[in-house]
Formats: structure tokens, C-alpha cells, sequence
């Protein structure tokens, strides 16, 4: 009975001075990650600056902005400010070619950035893989000025190299530059040569992460290098896949202006097929020069695109769990 | 815990935010200490020589303080690119500068005054610019007014009644097909397809120079039976007494269209004119490539004689159609300089405008550099400017920006007809009717935003010649009319019909 009632006090005794459970918190996981959130710094600086602080001048969009009085003494004027874009019958137009381009852009560059990763990976000349690696990363770093000098000097009538040969084959040449229909298969051509590249870098380094051991396994199992490509390589990395396109989906409103604007510049005839929402707020805002148009229409961007890749991430968190953003 | 953390967090981004953009109208000025900062917002790219405009700016600075004002000028370069969206976000966001170029082809400076943006100056100018009051006429001080108010100090930098309604043409070309002056646009397109069908140079052939974003085609104007008529924004038409109609629906409108499809089919426009990079098209001004230019009289003279050894004086020219006719000045003020709200010293953008205006020797400081480092004088009117072992030059603003055309200088391989044009004032000429109307357009600006759209997706191609007036007219008229032109119009001719009224 002593014993049992001793025994009993230093239970009690070990469980009164037991220390108790640290709290995981957001200052623990800081201070045991300096050097990663050190890192992670200017990205969060960069989102609080301009991805929250400036969220309340979305407000101007619903205002007569005057910029002498800012957000608060401004007059409200309801949806005025996106009556010059609903208003206007080219809204649909560059709605739909802002939409039908980037589609296309996101479906044929992840495809053929993908392919050239795999591809890239199949490669066992170390030397040959990274002459092809360089050479497809190159047109990443041209602007789109240059390129839109490269494409003149495919296209122009003249003296283009594409019209050069058709002449030599007896086949009639094209004005390119007053034809709108081929000007979204060249705008998909020229996306694909200058970003898969670069995108291909992020896939080839998902496949780098994938186990060797399955490969050897699969090998032993008899698979052929196709087989192991569709079994192992393409499943694995389509989690990565899957997020790179959320986020693609995500600026599914928003056209490349830099690209576009270099390359169609004032063509009106290239409107109907190339004309996207910020080429046609820049043409149509820089005489007037409205803030709150622009941010007007920037807002139903980023409605569109919202709502856009919520239901986009909603439908493959259902179909494929591991490839949701969240 | 955490959610209180998360909603003080908030709550401190949304102060924040409302921070940067609330201001409460325009503060009160500090007590200056030491000197008062000109910051001046131009576009364009930062400059080749950092050093020497640094240079430059301290010579300007000091020579300031010599000559009693207490300013410290800045030059804040936007690139292009960026221009618009750039300088709105800094006017939104309270940022303090003092000056910014307005270039009345981009951005009007009555879309500035609409939104609030610019000062009104006329205070200021009568305490600390009594230069500029006296540097340019009344009718180009009217020119800078909305309701009464001067907003801008203008940059006259040209005598415009002839750099707009004037073509360039090479008349060694035109002696070598024995061809005489093109008195007419009929016979301009029969010497060009002339000249073009004679030519045997090597590489591509000459073509008309023309630019999607080239103005009204003010040079053909002259030869039409109805001149003078004024054009607004490629939108409006406006004759001398007054009358205001739709420009596409004139039938000057016709005549331009005619004109250039003309030109087109019979190969004179280049069958990429739309497509052309911009650099394309300079090369070709530069080389002396080209059957004509329209405006810009005699411009890269130099340069063209760089490119032609043996091209003298005489064998380009800058004629006008109807030389006999009304000269026009379709411009009060093309470029000028406002003073931001956001600045708290809108005084001190005044006063250094005044301190440029003063004289030649401010004037040569600022746009040219410092004597002997950066050019050498070569007499009235003429200069040297020293270069690198690129041949670009040392340092320099650009003139249209800010120069006065009773100081601007001219290299020595200027054609002399050329500072003739540029800078004599013309007694003779006419101005505008619309000169010193500003047109307010915030009533219709739906569809006026959505009327200058459409000039470039519909009218452009029939401008440029590449889609002839019987199969585009409808369509474009159509367009036009459904983006509310005739509610432009008549909102133009309502607002005009009264500053015309106000003025008898």
C-alpha cells in the first residue's frame, strides 16, 4: 500500500513537472527558417506593396478620379467608367481573342514545353543536352521588339524569307501584314519558340526529382523507354503540370501586351483575330489618358480571372487532387 | 489570437493603402531652406552619357543660384512605353514632382485639367514669370487656356503654319526625270510613280513615307477648293466659319482616301505599311530613300547627305500645294510643360521655365550643355554639338520638349531653308478657328474613347490606302456611327458654338 500510494506521488510529481508542449507557431517556424525567410523577403515586400496596398484604389473604378482630392473626395459615378468598354461592340471581339489566344498559348507551350523537357531528359550526351537546352532558353531573352524585327524579316512581302520561297516554288505570295487569319497560328508559333524554353526548365527539373529507382525497376520490368516516359515520367510530373497551368489560367484575361503590341503595333487590319482587351486599352486610353477607365477594366480582368481559375483549381481538386494549387 | 493578429494585420494594410492614395487637396507649401526642387517629368529613355548630364545639370543649378533663383532642377526620365500608366500612378499616389511634359498628340492637356492633374497657373505666372508673360503672343497664352485659366506654359518650339502643310521630296530625283515641282496631288503621284519606275539604286525601291501614326494629311489639304478646313483628332472637321462636321463623312475625307488608294495600287505605298517597324521607316528618311514626306520640311537633311556624297542644298525641297492660298497655323500649343498638383512648390516649376525663357545663354545651358564641353557656337542660330567615337552626342534635351523657337540652335548641316521655316514667324498666316477652343469631352467620353478606337480599326486601313474608299466606307461609317460619333460631334459642335459665341 506505501509503495502503491509512493509510486502514485511520482506519477503525480512527473506529471505536474513535465514540461509543457511547445506551441508550433508562425515566430517558431521563423526562427528555426531565418535563412529561408530572409530569402522569401522581397517577394512578400513586393506582394504587400503592390498586390495590398494598393487594392483600395480599385475603388477609383467606380469613380470620377480627380487626382487632386485621391480615393476618398472623389465623386461616384457608378459603372460609368465601364460603359467606353460594355458600350462598345469590340468588347466581345477583344474579349474573345484575349481568351481563344491565351488558351492556345497555354495549350501548345505546355505541350511542347513538356515534350522538349522529356525530350531534353532522353538525352544522354551531356554535351548535346545542353547545346539544345541553351539554344531553346535563347529566345527567352529577346524582347519582343527584337522578335517583331524577326518576324518583318520572315514576312514582309518583299523580301521576306516565306514569301522568297513560295515565289521560288511558283506559289503565290501573301501580304501578310494586311491578312488577319494566319495572325493567330504565327502569334502561337512565336509563343511557343520564344517561352517553352524556359517553361521546359521547370518541367525538366521535376523530372530530375523523380526517383531513379523506378526507372530501374520499370527497366527490369521490361519497359522500353516510351513506355517509361508515359508510366513514370508524365504522371509524376503532372502535379507540376497541373499548378504551372492553374496559374497560366489565372492571367487567362490578361494578353501579353509587350508581345502583342510589338508585333500587330496599329494594324487595324489584324484587329479582327489579334486585337486583345490591353492593346485595345492602350490604343483607346492613351489620348485620354483615364485612370479610372483603365482600372475599370482591369478590374473586370481580374474578376474574369478569378473566377476563371477558382473553377479551374474546383475541377481539378476533383479529378486530380495532387495537381490543386489549393 | 491569430485572428486578431490577422485582423489588426488588415486592418494596417487597408490604413496603409488609403494612406498612400487619400490626400486631402493640395498642402499647404513648406518654408523652403535650402533651394526649391524642379523635378521635370519627360519621356524617354535614360540618357547616353549619365555623367555628362550631371554635369550639365549642376552647370544649370548653379548658374540659377547666380541668377537669384533658388531652384535645384531634376530631370526624371519615363520610358516610353511606360509614359502613360507610369505618370498617372505617380500623380494618383501623391508623388511630388513639379513639371511634366504634355504632348498634345498623346495626352491633351484638357484631359489633365479634367482629371485634376494641373495647377492653374495664372497667379503664379503673375508673381514669379515675368518672362514667360512676355514671350509669346496672346493668341498661344489663349491656346493654354479651359474656362478662363492658363494650365500649361507652352513650348514653342516651331513656327507650325509651315511645318505641317508642307511635303519633302527630292528634286535631284525629280531633275534626273526631267519632271518639274508637283503642283498638285495628281501630279505628286505621277512623279513619284515616275521616279520609282526610273530608280536604280540597290536594295529596297522608294516608297511614300507614311506612318499609321502620322497626322491628317494636312498637305493635300492645301489643294482642295474648301481649304481651309481644321481637323480635331482625326475626328472632327471644322471649317473657318465655323461650321463642325464628321471628318470620315466629308468629302475631303474622300479626296485623302482617293489620294492614297491611288498610291497604293500603283505600288508608291508600301504594300507592309502597316506592318513596318519603326525603325524601318527612319532608316529610310535618313538615307533620302523615299518619293515624299509630308510635313517636317527638310528634316535629316544632314543625314541624308551623309548617305548621298554630292546631295547639295538644291536637290531636296519642301514645297506646299496652293502656294498662293491662306497659310494656316493649325496649332496654338503642340507641346508645353504643366505643374503637377502633387507638387508642394507648383511656383518653382514656374520660376524655372521663367529662368529658361530669359535668355539665350540659360536657353543654350539647358538644352545643348556647357559651352566647349558639349558644343561649340557656329554663329546665330547654329551649332556644333560634340559627339562620342559612335558619333552620338554628348548631351542634349530635346528641343520640341521645352526649347523656345527665338533660342533654338541648328546643326551646321541643317538645310538653311529648313531654320528659315522652323523659325521665322509668319505675320501672313491664318491661325485656326479651333486654335484656343479645348474641347471638354468627359460629357460623351464613352464614345468618344470608343470613336478614336474605331479610327484605327476601320479608318486606318482606308488612310493608309490599303482598303479603297467603295469597300470600306459602309462598314466604317456603320462602325463609327454605332461607337457614337454623331453624339461627338454634336457635343464638340455644342461646346464650340459657345466658346465661339463667348469670344464675340
Amino acid at each position: 500500500m506505501k509503495v502503491k500510494l509512493q509510486q502514485e506521488r511520482y506519477t503525480e510529481k512527473l506529471v505536474r513537472v513535465k514540461p509543457q508542449e511547445k506551441r508550433y507557431t508562425l515566430l517558431t517556424d521563423i526562427s528555426r527558417n531565418r535563412s529561408c525567410y530572409v530569402m522569401v523577403l522581397p517577394a512578400l515586400l513586393y506582394t504587400l506593396v503592390f498586390g495590398y496596398l494598393t487594392l483600395p484604389y480599385l475603388i477609383s473604378a467606380f469613380q470620377k478620379f480627380d487626382y487632386r482630392t485621391g480615393i476618398f473626395d472623389s465623386v461616384w459615378v457608378g459603372f460609368k467608367n465601364f460603359e467606353f468598354f460594355f458600350k462598345s461592340k469590340n468588347a466581345v471581339i477583344v474579349t474573345r481573342n484575349t481568351i481563344r489566344l491565351n488558351v492556345l498559348f497555354i495549350t501548345f507551350v505546355t505541350i511542347a514545353s513538356v515534350a522538349l523537357a522529356v525530350y531534353l531528359n532522353e538525352l544522354k550526351n551531356r554535351k548535346f543536352s545542353k547545346f539544345f537546352q541553351s539554344t531553346y532558353l535563347f529566345p527567352h531573352f529577346l524582347s519582343w521588339i527584337v522578335v517583331s524585327y524577326i518576324i518583318f524579316g520572315l514576312l514582309s512581302t518583299n523580301f521576306g524569307i516565306v514569301n522568297k520561297i513560295f515565289r521560288f516554288f511558283n506559289l503565290k505570295t501573301i501580304n501578310w501584314y494586311a491578312t488577319a487569319e494566319p495572325w493567330t497560328g504565327i502569334l502561337v508559333i512565336m509563343r511557343i519558340w520564344k517561352t517553352a524554353g524556359m517553361q521546359a526548365v521547370i518541367f525538366l527539373a521535376a523530372i530530375v526529382g523523380i526517383d531513379k529507382q523506378l526507372y530501374e525497376a520499370a527497366v527490369i520490368d521490361g519497359a522500353g523507354r516510351w513506355k517509361q516516359i508515359t508510366s513514370i515520367t508524365l504522371p509524376l510530373i503532372a502535379p507540376t503540370v497541373a499548378i504551372v497551368t492553374l496559374l497560366a489560367i489565372g492571367r487567362i484575361m490578361y494578353a501579353d501586351f509587350g508581345m502583342i503590341y510589338a508585333i500587330i503595333g496599329d494594324n487595324g487590319i489584324l484587329y479582327p483575330t489579334a486585337d486583345v482587351i490591353d492593346t485595345y486599352l492602350f490604343r483607346t486610353l492613351r489620348l485620354l489618358g483615364n485612370p479610372a477607365q483603365a482600372m475599370a477594366v482591369g478590374l473586370y480582368q481580374a474578376a474574369v480571372g478569378f473566377v476563371l481559375v477558382y473553377g479551374s483549381n474546383w475541377l481539378v481538386r476533383k479529378t486530380f487532387k495532387e495537381g490543386a494549387l489549393f | 489570437m491569430r485572428k486578431g493578429f490577422n485582423i489588426i494585420l488588415a486592418l494596417f494594410l487597408l490604413l496603409a493603402g488609403t494612406q498612400v492614395f487619400a490626400r486631402g487637396g493640395q498642402e499647404e507649401p513648406e518654408a523652403a531652406e535650402g533651394p526649391v526642387k524642379v523635378r521635370w517629368l519627360i519621356p524617354g529613355g535614360a540618357p547616353l552619357h549619365p555623367e555628362e548630364d550631371t554635369v550639365v545639370i549642376d552647370a544649370v543649378n548653379k548658374k540659377m543660384q547666380a541668377d537669384g533663383y533658388n531652384l535645384e532642377l531634376e530631370v526624371i526620365r519615363i520610358p516610353w512605353d511606360v509614359w502613360q500608366q507610369k505618370t498617372s500612378l505617380m500623380m494618383a499616389t501623391g508623388e511630388e514632382f513639379e513639371l511634366i511634359h504634355i504632348m498634345e498628340d498623346q495626352t491633351a492637356f484638357s484631359h489633365y485639367v479634367g482629371q485634376g492633374a494641373l495647377v492653374p497657373l495664372d497667379e503664379y505666372i503673375d508673381e514669379y514669370g515675368p518672362n514667360l508673360k512676355e514671350k509669346f503672343a496672346d493668341w498661344v497664352w489663349d491656346a493654354t487656356k479651359v474656362e478662363g485659366n492658363s494650365y500649361v506654359i507652352p513650348a514653342f518650339w516651331a513656327e507650325q503654319c509651315n511645318a505641317v502643310d508642307c511635303f519633302t521630296i527630292r528634286y535631284d530625283w525629280l531633275r534626273e526625270n526631267n519632271l518639274s515641282v508637283p503642283k498638285t496631288p495628281s501630279e505628286l503621284l505621277d512623279a513619284c510613280e515616275i521616279i520609282q519606275k526610273n530608280w536604280s539604286g540597290e536594295g529596297e525601291k522608294p516608297y511614300f513615307i507614311k506612318r499609321t501614326r502620322d497626322n491628317t494629311a494636312f498637305f493635300l489639304h492645301r489643294a482642295y477648293d474648301s481649304f481651309p478646313f481644321s481637323i480635331f483628332q482625326k475626328l472632327i472637321y471644322v471649317d473657318q466659319k465655323g461650321n463642325v462636321k464628321s471628318w470620315v463623312e466629308t468629302v475631303e475625307f474622300k479626296k485623302d482616301v482617293d489620294f492614297f488608294r491611288e498610291g497604293y495600287i500603283k505600288g508608291l505605298i508600301h504594300p507592309d505599311i502597316l506592318g513596318q517597324p519603326a525603325g524601318w521607316i527612319w532608316n529610310r528618311i535618313r538615307e533620302g530613300n523615299f518619293l515624299y514626306r509630308s510635313g517636317c520640311p527638310l528634316d535629316l537633311f544632314g543625314e541624308m547627305q551623309a548617305n548621298n556624297p554630292g546631295m547639295e542644298e538644291g536637290d531636296v525641297g519642301s514645297p506646299i500645294f496652293n502656294p498662293n492660298g491662306t497659310i494656316m497655323r493649325y496649332y496654338g500649343v503642340k507641346n508645353s510643360n504643366g505643374v503637377s498638383v502633387t507638387s508642394k512648390h507648383p511656383e518653382a516649376g514656374v520660376q524655372f521655365l521663367d529662368w529658361l525663357y530669359s535668355s539665350q545663354e540659360n536657353s543654350d545651358l539647358f538644352l545643348y550643355g556647357v559651352e566647349g564641353r558639349h558644343w561649340i557656337d557656329k554663329g546665330p542660330k547654329k551649332i556644333e554639338r560634340k559627339r562620342d567615337s559612335d558619333n552620338r552626342t554628348l548631351y542634349g534635351i530635346a528641343e520640341w520638349m521645352i526649347g523656345n523657337v527665338d533660342y533654338i540652335r541648328y546643326q551646321t548641316s541643317t538645310h538653311p531653308r529648313r531654320i528659315e521655316l522652323m523659325s521665322e514667324f509668319r505675320d501672313d498666316a491664318v491661325n485656326s478657328i479651333i486654335i484656343g477652343f479645348v474641347f471638354d469631352p468627359s460629357s460623351v467620353e464613352a464614345e468618344y474613347a470608343n470613336c478614336l478606337n474605331e479610327l484605327e480599326v476601320s479608318v486606318l486601313p482606308m488612310r493608309m490606302g490599303l482598303v479603297s474608299y467603295e469597300d470600306g466606307y459602309a462598314n466604317a461609317l456603320a462602325k463609327m456611327k454605332a461607337a457614337g460619333i454623331d453624339k461627338v460631334v454634336a457635343e464638340y459642335r455644342k461646346q464650340f458654338s459657345a466658346w465661339l459665341a463667348g469670344r464675340k
